[in-house]
């Protein structure tokens, strides 16, 4: 093996980050078929084709400044029987003042994370928490403690804004094994950013290169490749949604 | 003593869904949801400002009222304000801590913590229900220490009373029934028992169970519970109903509500949202006429935001019919296609089914009535290129003290194109003392558009933000409670920047005129840098060694961390040693730029943590092929939330002036053709190459590879570097700290 190919090998290993928990290396049979959010809004997906993957939002966690809340998800998502089904928690920070993120608070957030993530049928986790840049510490901690004690074999991902993966470098430090950069929602910058991707450009940080958030609403022009597209709807999904989106993207 | 409850909380409908799932930045100058508490209260007391398209319905319903010369007032807006109804968020943390709290004054009780009760049941499909509110366990915490001081801590059958509740509760989630009442039982628990089962029926959604008990106690006379029977029945029965269309069931619900007639019986002052409740589901065109004339009427009930969500619901019908529905369903209306802009509607919502028929409609009505509501809403909805003449020639005749004022002085100087002639309407408007900063922001923006003194940048540029404070917190606005994200904000005086107008023209100036401004005193420091530093990589980038000597006393002021760095820079001789000083601070800086727009980052903290991605540095000699500015999308002024109008940026007049000269020396900064182009890291190398002993040569191969991994090298430069540090300087630190290579 030559330093280069050791390099290589050496460099796609750190992509995923570090060494901390137990990461899944990229798998081979990474699911190309899309994935949909099924956000917290009856949702009714029985029409979805059995390749598809719905991450379903299953609950949300508040951070207030020395307290944290959790709440399941109070809409129903119908699916078959057999899809496959991702769970997702939301996490938000009730403003305006920070966390204290005590010792307690955080073991606290993880405990109500991981049991808004126990149903069986949850093959992978996600957790969906934007950050400012003074809070980023708060994201890092939950993904490490979550990664700790989920079951060994699920995947964990992340959901990340466009500017972490395009102009910061802190998603290093994440210790999950998806990262979903999200093409939608991103205020004055996002024109010129989904230009630059449908131009054939690619997000800087690499770790934001194997999945794409999208909108049904805002559908990009052109995806960079070899991404499993996640799926976003402001309103129940129909299959006629998915359809019109799954072809635009040729997903 | 005033008697007790134990209120059964119901579930009437699902709660509000919350965060929309994927950020959402918000603009960073304008909040569509109405700022900090002190402007929402300010605009609920009639003060509209600017109103803007997607704004909230509820904001734009109270905005349809005060354009109509309707009191909304601070403690309606407080309720308008949030997402209908509340937050979305429930639970019962509160009431549940208040509750575990009062059990430990029962010694023998057994110990439970707040985080062994779930108010949350689950029904299926991922789905679950909260059965159990705080005002539940409040009322049993305050009925515990009842009974404490009738019948002593040690009496027994309080603590019956204890493991009764808790099988009470233990029942929010799940199945099991009370423990069984032991015999001999004084009546007080008889009772207190009677009216648990109840409670537990309820919770286990066994409607009909809990209402034939809850009439039980009612016809109970000696039972203190009595009073609330009828109250809680009814709702039993009003919560079995509305999921289903079974027409028994509501007759069946009213009947039992009808006993809440008399104004002294517990439980009259809900009837009437029980009976709206019912309504809105089997007679909605009577609820729609009701809540239509309640809602327009000259005085808001508490309940204004409950029902104007039904109201909204139940939409129109006749067509027009609510008008602030007709109103709000062009002015509020989501586009055709809402770029990236998006806020939650309901589907019923899009009544137009095209922007030109919402325009249409907005032009048929304001023609028909006159009505200044409707001026505003064709107003939104048109472009600077329809024919808006006679739209803003009305809009010119609006008095500044009247309502709609800033909302139509905004949209003629959109439709006209910002002008030096709207300079001293926008300045008068400026110094207005009751602007929300969203509205100090648009006017900002138009103002800079409308400039003709370039110097005027430096004080109309900068924005400040109407949610975040100079320390990174929130000022209290409702971006959050809405489920949007907003901006992942710098620690740097986060709530200072320039306004993207502002820095759309100030990336259309030439060098010299950027380094003047630069040096403006007026400029917040930060701002300052970040105009000189993006301003000095332009001059190393062409050569222009005189303009980044003279920035480069500030850029050091700004950026100790590489006090060393600017030293050599100045010290060093013009040439290669100058370009490579440049070049080693250009490796030290990730986010550095030539554009105040797009991906620049300014630097803080330690070196190391300096954010940003590399760019791969080219520059062009005098005379390369010029270069146009980086294009401008979309509309940097409101972001599509003031209307779907277009907001078309024209550079002023002096700006336009500059437009070859710019061009000419971004064609050196950023090269048309980077194949004739010299390369900062391809420099970097040679010098190195050529200069051994020079002890930055290390650490700048230590840069160049990292340049690779966090941006952009060029032709495998991290490799190259990589073998060079790892051949010429392999026990360097920089080399131990470079283990790999990233092409």
């Amino acid at each position: 093996m030559t330093l280069r190919t050791v390099s290589a090998f050496l460099v796609a290993c750190l992509a995923l980050g570090p060494l901390r928990g137990s990461i899944s290396a990229p798998s081979p049979n990474l699911p190309r078929a899309p994935v949909i959010w099924a956000w917290e809004r009856p949702e009714d997906l029985r029409f979805a084709d059995p390749d598809i993957t719905v991450a379903v939002l299953a609950g949300f966690v508040r951070l207030t400044a020395d307290s944290v809340q959790a709440r399941p998800r109070l809409q129903p998502a119908r699916l078959s029987p057999t899809q496959p089904v991702i769970g997702v928690v939301h996490v938000e920070i009730a403003r305006p003042r920070k966390p204290a993120w005590t010792a307690e608070q955080r073991a606290r957030t993880a405990a109500l994370v991981l049991s808004l993530l126990q149903n069986p049928r949850f093959r992978a986790w996600q957790i969906d928490f934007e950050v400012r840049a003074s809070e980023r510490h708060i994201l890092l901690d939950l993904l490490g403690d979550v990664r700790e004690r989920m079951p060994p074999g699920k995947r964990l991902s992340m959901t990340a804004l466009a500017s972490w993966c395009d102009t910061e470098t802190w998603l290093e430090a994440a210790p999950v094994d998806d990262i979903v950069p999200m093409l939608f929602r991103m205020g004055p910058s996002g024109i010129r950013l989904r230009a630059r991707l449908a131009a054939g450009g690619d997000w800087r940080n690499p770790r934001c290169r194997t999945a794409i958030g999208v909108a049904s609403d805002t559908p990009p022009d052109a995806l960079p490749p070899d991404r499993q597209v996640w799926m976003f709807n402001p309103h129940p999904w129909t299959a006629a949604d998915l359809m019109a989106l799954r072809n635009r993207l040729r997903t | 003593m005033k008697r007790l409850i134990l209120v059964a909380t119901l579930v009437l409908a699902p709660a509000a869904a919350i965060a929309s799932g994927g950020g959402f930045p918000v603009p960073w100058t304008i909040d569509p949801y109405g700022g900090p508490p002190a402007e929402q209260d300010a605009f609920y007391d009639g003060h509209p400002g600017i109103l803007l398209a997607k704004a909230p319905w509820a904001r734009l319903f109270a905005a349809w009222r005060m354009l109509h010369g309707l009191p909304v007032g601070a403690e309606a807006g407080k309720t308008l304000a949030e997402p209908c109804c509340g937050s979305g968020w429930g639970g019962a943390d509160a009431g549940i801590k208040a509750w575990t709290q009062a059990r430990t004054a029962v010694p023998d009780a057994p110990k439970i913590d707040d985080t062994s009760i779930d108010p949350y049941r689950t029904v299926g499909d991922f789905a679950a229900v909260q059965t159990c509110f705080n005002e539940a366990f409040r009322t049993a915490a305050t009925t515990l220490q009842a009974r404490i001081a009738a019948h002593g801590v040690a009496d027994p059958w309080v603590k019956a009373w204890v493991l009764a509740q808790d099988a009470v509760f233990a029942g929010c989630n799940g199945s099991d029934g009370l423990p069984p009442l032991a015999t001999g039982a004084p009546d007080w628990l008889r009772a207190d028992y009677a009216y648990q089962q109840a409670a537990l029926a309820l919770y286990q959604r066994h409607f009909k169970a809990a209402e034939d008990q809850f009439l039980a106690i009612a016809a109970d006379t000696a039972s203190p519970w009595s009073p609330y029977g009828p109250y809680l029945a009814a709702r039993a029965a009003v919560t079995a109903a509305l999921p289903t269309d079974d027409k028994v069931a509501f007759a069946h619900a009213r009947t039992l509500l009808a006993a809440l007639d008399p104004p002294d019986v517990f439980g009259h002052a809900g009837q009437a949202r029980l009976l709206g409740a019912l309504a809105f589901r089997d007679q909605p065109d009577e609820r729609r006429k009701a809540l239509a004339a309640e809602l327009a009427g000259p005085a808001l009930p508490p309940t204004v935001a409950a029902d104007f969500k039904d109201s909204r619901r139940l939409g129109q019908s006749p067509a027009g019919e609510p008008a602030y529905l007709d109103w709000i369903a062009v002015f509020g209306r989501t586009p055709d296609k809402p770029e990236a802009q998006w806020f939650d509607h309901f589907q019923a919502d899009q009544v137009w089914k095209t922007d030109a028929d919402a325009l249409a409609h907005a032009r048929q009505r304001w023609k028909d009535t006159g009505d200044v509501a409707w001026l505003l809403a064709a107003m939104i909805w048109s472009g600077p290129g329809d024919d808006a003449a006679d739209l803003v020639a009305a809009a010119r005749k609006i008095a500044p003290d009247q309502p709609a004022y800033l909302t139509a002085l905004y949209h003629r100087v959109r439709l006209a194109g910002p002008k030096p002639d709207d300079q001293a309407d926008l300045d008068a408007a400026l110094a207005r003392t009751d602007l929300a900063l969203s509205d100090r922001n648009l006017l900002l923006a138009e103002r800079v558009l409308a400039l003709s003194d370039l110097g005027d940048l430096a004080r109309l540029g900068p924005r400040t933000s109407p949610c975040v404070t100079p320390d990174d917190t929130d000022k209290g606005c409702l971006v959050t409670d809405y489920g949007m994200e907003d901006l992942p904000f710098s620690t740097l005086r986060p709530d200072l920047r320039f306004g993207d107008d502002a820095a759309a023209i100030l990336d259309q100036l030439p060098i010299a005129e950027r380094a003047k401004l630069a040096g403006n005193a007026a400029l917040p420091p930060g701002l300052g840098f970040d105009l000189a530093f993006t301003t000095w990589v332009r001059a190393v980038l062409t050569g222009d060694d005189a303009t980044a000597d003279r920035l480069t006393p500030r850029l050091k002021a700004g950026l100790p961390q590489l006090t060393k760095e600017w030293d050599t820079y100045l010290a060093a001789r013009p040439g290669n040693d100058k370009r490579f000083a440049a070049w080693f601070i250009l490796a030290k800086v990730p986010g550095a730029d030539v554009d105040l727009r797009g991906p620049y980052t300014r630097p803080q903290g330690a070196v190391a943590d300096f954010d940003g991605h590399w760019r791969n540095w080219l520059y062009a000699p005098a005379g390369a092929k010029s270069v146009g500015p980086a294009a401008i999308d979309g509309d940097i002024v409101c972001y599509g939330l003031c209307g779907q109008g277009a907001f078309p940026v024209a550079m002023p007049a002096p700006v336009a002036a500059m437009a070859d000269r710019a061009a000419a020396e971004r064609g050196r900064f950023m090269p048309a053709d980077a194949a004739k182009a010299g390369s900062v890291w391809e420099d970097v190398l040679a010098y190195v190459k050529a200069h051994a002993a020079d002890p930055r040569s290390p650490e700048a191969l230590y840069w160049v590879v990292r340049v690779s991994r966090f941006g952009t090298g060029h032709n495998r430069s991290s490799y190259r570097a990589f073998m060079l540090l790892h051949e010429r300087y392999k026990n360097s630190s920089w080399a131990k700290e470079t283990k790999y290579f990233y092409d």
